[in-house]
């Protein structure tokens, strides 16, 4: 089981339960996807359990946020643990998610409209 | 691996390995497993260079490899071996993409596996991953050959 999804007050939650890479980005793709497709447009992805994250994840992730944004959409992502962040400031990704040190943050900031 | 030895000793470094990976995206797998394998048995903790490095390092070579060789009956080739030299010493990881004599013919029209294929080539942040944690990057082009290295911490 590489991740848990939830629903609750119009913010679908997927937490990342070990690590999002190449031999589960798709999977991970078609649990945001089917969502989007179902109505839902908020959406966090919570890394607290997460311990890494490879450029198969990185880009599953551009993805679905190029995706949901098109679709008037908002995506955060929260609980990046070091190692984690070290991989999205290299590749100057933490300047183009929406990332919050908590879920309640970011669960809080999707409820009031998601911009931040 | 039935038909292919996973390890042959014969070829290996001394106190390294080399390994066939398997063709497919199992090959990353096998190769994580492999070089941290290594580290831990031929270095104590505090010597071995940072798991962040080594695993992304290793892990978006072989990735790239297999992503690029496509049609490959056989997967990269992964050398790995403790380099006592320069003192403190280096890990050195070296992934070959494939021997270019084991491409498989598509038929008319060219053989595949030649290059990367376009519908699958990354967006460049594997590469940028590896230039950004390994101490030292080599690329060897026409070999289809890259070769990591990752400096070990001083006792």
């Amino acid at each position: 089981m590489s991740f848990e999804v939830s629903t609750d007050a119009g913010v679908v939650e997927v937490a990342v339960l070990d690590e999002l890479v190449l031999e589960n980005k798709d999977r991970f793709r078609e649990l945001i996807e089917e969502r989007l497709d179902g109505g839902e447009r908020a959406f966090l992805v919570d890394f607290s359990r997460a311990s890494y994250i490879d450029s198969s994840g990185l880009g599953a992730l551009v993805s679905l946020y190029n995706r949901i944004r098109e679709e008037d959409g908002e995506l955060w992502l929260a609980g990046l643990g070091d190692d984690i962040r070290t991989l999205f400031e290299l590749t100057r990704l933490d300047s183009v998610f929406h990332i919050a040190e908590e879920r309640g943050e970011a669960i809080q900031a999707l409820q009031s409209g998601g911009r931040g | 691996m039935r038909g292919e030895p996973a390890v042959r000793a014969r070829e290996a470094p001394a106190g390294g390995l080399l390994v066939r990976l398997p063709a497919g995206p199992g090959a990353v797998r096998r190769a994580e497993s492999a070089v941290l394998g290594l580290a831990a048995g031929r270095l104590p903790a505090e010597r071995r260079p940072p798991w962040l490095a080594v695993r992304t390092g290793v892990r978006e070579t072989v990735a790239n490899a297999v992503l690029h060789g496509g049609g490959r009956r056989r997967g990269p080739l992964l050398e790995a071996a403790v380099e006592r030299r320069p003192r403190p010493g280096r890990l050195r990881v070296t992934v070959v993409q494939a021997d270019p004599l084991e491409v498989t013919r598509a038929g008319p029209g060219g053989e595949r596996g030649g290059g990367p294929d376009p519908g699958r080539a990354g967006s460049g942040r594997g590469l940028v991953l590896v230039r950004g944690l390994a101490d030292a990057v080599r690329f060897d082009v026409p070999r289809r050959r890259v070769t990591l290295w990752f400096d070990l911490p001083r006792a």
